[in-house]
């Protein structure tokens, strides 16, 4: 066995969340502004069966490849698929009447502190408990009692009226509310602790899927970072962190340790890097990396959208999960060893920061941009941006890799555009920040290598510390996973 | 907000001898920019630029006019890169775009479209692009 | 064509931000009076 770690499983998640659009950034200050806007809003919603029969989303979650998004142009809303489950081979994508059980589930109706959601009686026993029957993992009847009886519908009006709860949907009728956690501290408002509570209910799900896949106990995990975007805190500490425990709690890993990373776009990637360099030490064997979802890139491109009369396709939050451990001997491995990094130095120039993260770290073990079968870059569907005149974010990423490629002389001017079609991976993830930022392509990655004969690929991520205007800086890492050494005996390089 | 530092900056300076330079390549914004800072804020941001004509023509800084006025070194170093990173079609259409709003005639014609746009008809942007080529409507 | 001119910048937040515009503009012998890394909306 070699000293590298692996990714050894993995999950992605999606959750369909059409009636918590409007808790997204941008639909809520358009809506401040203008709250006709509802309307239009709640008419360009998906209904969950049009969410399933797409196919970037059964990509996401590893029924599709995502080459097989070349084969079709754009719209590729219009493409009917011949048999779309809700079950994926890596994870699923959950209807929005069970993420309301798993929000419930997350807050505690017990404890005076988290009872932060309410959800109306009828609704509970009617539509909740009824969706979530055959859920394999919601059945765990602790977690079930935490759903409660519920509230009556007058009981909710009034809180929204007394505490400004926020008022909670469900097909365009009241079912619930979301309370504040202190009447003055901001970061335990409302929208704040729903987007936290949201990240923390879609992270356990991913989890949960993740131990399932890989057949092990929540037990034996030693080690949970979360990667996710969020600032979970309170008034003293409004990015206070470690959400990894509120997660790895709900999911009962109670022999794990946690903490998060956190980097922007490019937080996964810098947890699996911490993850990989933990695991290397060896006290820590089986390491879960969790990223849950952003309820605040919601509708973020609603405008748009309802500009193109387009169904409004930030409706869904991702979530995913994945688990490092030691060289196992068949998975392939993380050459960590050949880490692409941006230091601060290089500063925002984009032939620097492309040669800092792809070229030099292959250069420096006897590799070619060409010796990379595949790229991953920013992995958002361009169908969301696109058809609205905006840019195609994973094209916009791969070009200059392609063009490294030519001024090294590996290729010529006119196979750019073949490089980028036979090697970059084409976008299928919903915008939602760190989840699109390379990783969406791991899991069909590592099958690429394992089963497809590829011999390494190269995740690559880009985070904006700019957008915090605490710095001018953007910042990006790349990770090459490679076939074990093991199973073609021996020769590390080409 | 932008629009006021905009407008006090212009009303301080020669307007003959100012221009904008563009770095952002998302068209709408590009287009919406480039308009606003020549005849004013007609898109509804209610900023400091509403009937405000500044008058101040825009370039993107990889027209090749500016490209032909950076020295070679710096050009080599750095912006070479990132203009062949561009997608090539998308380019000329941004140079195309951006010549376009630069003519008083055919900027005034476009605004006489903005102002008698009717949505029932489309979107505004898709008329915009339409009018200084009908290649370039968005897709369908 | 940009020597002794004054212009305002809007930079991109990526590659062409006001940084890279201010300093390849400034080496054109223009004058950046305003940069911003952002539009109008």
């Amino acid at each position: 066995m070699t000293e590298y770690a692996v990714i050894k499983n993995w999950s992605y998640v999606l959750v369909h969340t059409p009636e918590f659009v409007r808790y997204g950034s941008k639909p809520m200050r358009e809506l401040a502004k203008n709250p006709a806007l509802e309307k239009e809003i709640n008419s360009h919603l998906r209904p969950y069966e049009l969410v399933l029969d797409y196919l970037p989303n059964q990509v996401f979650i590893g029924n599709a490849h995502p080459k097989q998004l070349r084969t079709l142009s754009l719209p590729w809303l219009h493409h009917s698929l011949a048999n779309p489950t809700r079950w994926g081979r890596f994870g699923e994508i959950m209807p929005q009447e069970e993420f309301y059980a798993l929000l419930k589930m997350a807050s505690d109706e017990t404890s005076s502190d988290r009872d932060l959601i309410w959800l109306e009686e009828k609704f509970i026993q009617e539509i909740v408990l009824p969706a979530i029957n055959n859920h394999p993992f919601l059945q765990n009847t602790d977690e079930k009692t935490k759903i409660g009886q519920g509230k009556s519908i007058k009981q909710i009006n009034q809180k929204i009226t007394d505490s400004k709860s926020l008022p909670l949907f469900y097909q365009k009728n009241l079912i619930g509310c979301f309370h504040r956690g202190h009447e003055e501290d901001e970061s335990l408002q409302p929208h704040i602790l729903l987007e936290n509570m949201s990240t923390k209910a879609s992270a356990v799900l991913a989890l949960k899927h993740m131990l399932k896949r890989a057949d092990i106990s929540p037990l034996d995990i030693d080690l949970i970072i979360s990667c996710s975007e969020e600032a979970v805190g309170e008034r003293y500490q409004r990015g206070g962190g470690n959400l990894a425990r509120a997660i790895g709690d709900m999911t009962g890993c109670k022999n794990a340790i946690t903490f998060d990373v956190k980097a922007f776009c490019a937080g996964p990637l810098y947890a699996i890097f911490v993850a990989d360099s933990i695991v290397a030490r060896g006290q820590f064997k089986k390491i879960a990396v969790v990223g849950g979802g952003s309820l605040a890139k919601l509708g973020m491109k609603f405008q748009g959208h309802l500009g193109k009369n387009m169904p409004i396709l930030d409706d869904i939050i991702g979530a995913l999960a994945f688990l490092i451990t030691k060289d196992d001997g068949a998975s392939p491995v993380l050459r960590t060893d050949m880490l692409g990094t941006h230091p601060i130095g290089i500063g925002n120039n984009l032939q620097k920061i492309y040669e800092s993260i792809i070229l030099n770290p292959l250069k420096k073990h006897g590799l070619k941009i060409t010796d990379v079968d595949y790229f991953a870059t920013q992995l958002e569907n361009p169908e969301i941006t696109v058809p609205i005149g905006q840019k195609d974010i994973p094209l916009e990423n791969s070009r200059p890799i392609a063009v490294l490629a030519f001024q090294q002389g590996e290729i010529n001017k006119t196979q750019i555009n073949d490089f980028i079609r036979e090697r970059c991976i084409q976008g299928f993830a919903p915008i939602q920040g760190h989840i699109p930022a390379g990783v969406p392509y791991i899991g069909h990655g590592i099958e690429d290598i394992i089963s497809r004969c590829k011999k390494r690929i190269m995740i690559i991520a880009k985070g904006s510390p700019f957008l915090s205007r605490t710095t001018d800086l953007a910042d990006s890492i790349s990770l090459v996973i490679e076939q074990n050494p093991t199973n073609k005996g021996g020769a590390q390089n080409a | 907000m932008s629009q006021e530092n905009v407008a006090r900056i212009a009303e301080e300076q020669n307007k003959d001898n100012l221009i904008a330079i563009w770095g952002i390549s998302d068209i709408q914004p590009l287009i919406i920019g480039a308009i606003t800072i020549n005849k004013g804020d007609c898109f509804g941001f209610s900023g400091a630029l509403a009937n405000k004509e500044l008058g101040l023509k825009s370039y993107h800084v990889l027209e090749p006019e500016i490209i032909a006025a950076i020295p070679q070194t710096i050009y080599a170093q750095e912006i070479m890169f990132i203009e062949l990173s561009k997608d090539p079609s998308k380019l000329q259409m941004i140079f195309e775009i951006m010549r376009a709003l630069r003519d008083s005639a055919t900027l005034d014609k476009l605004m006489s479209k903005i102002e008698n746009h009717d949505e029932s008809s489309g979107p505004l942007m898709n008329e915009i692009l339409k009018s200084v080529n009908p290649k370039f409507a968005l897709p369908k | 064509m940009l020597k002794g001119k004054k212009i305002i910048i809007f930079g991109d937040g990526g590659e062409i931000g006001v940084e890279s515009l201010k300093r390849w503009l400034e080496a054109a012998d223009a004058e950046v009076v305003l940069g911003r890394q952002d539009c109008f909306s």
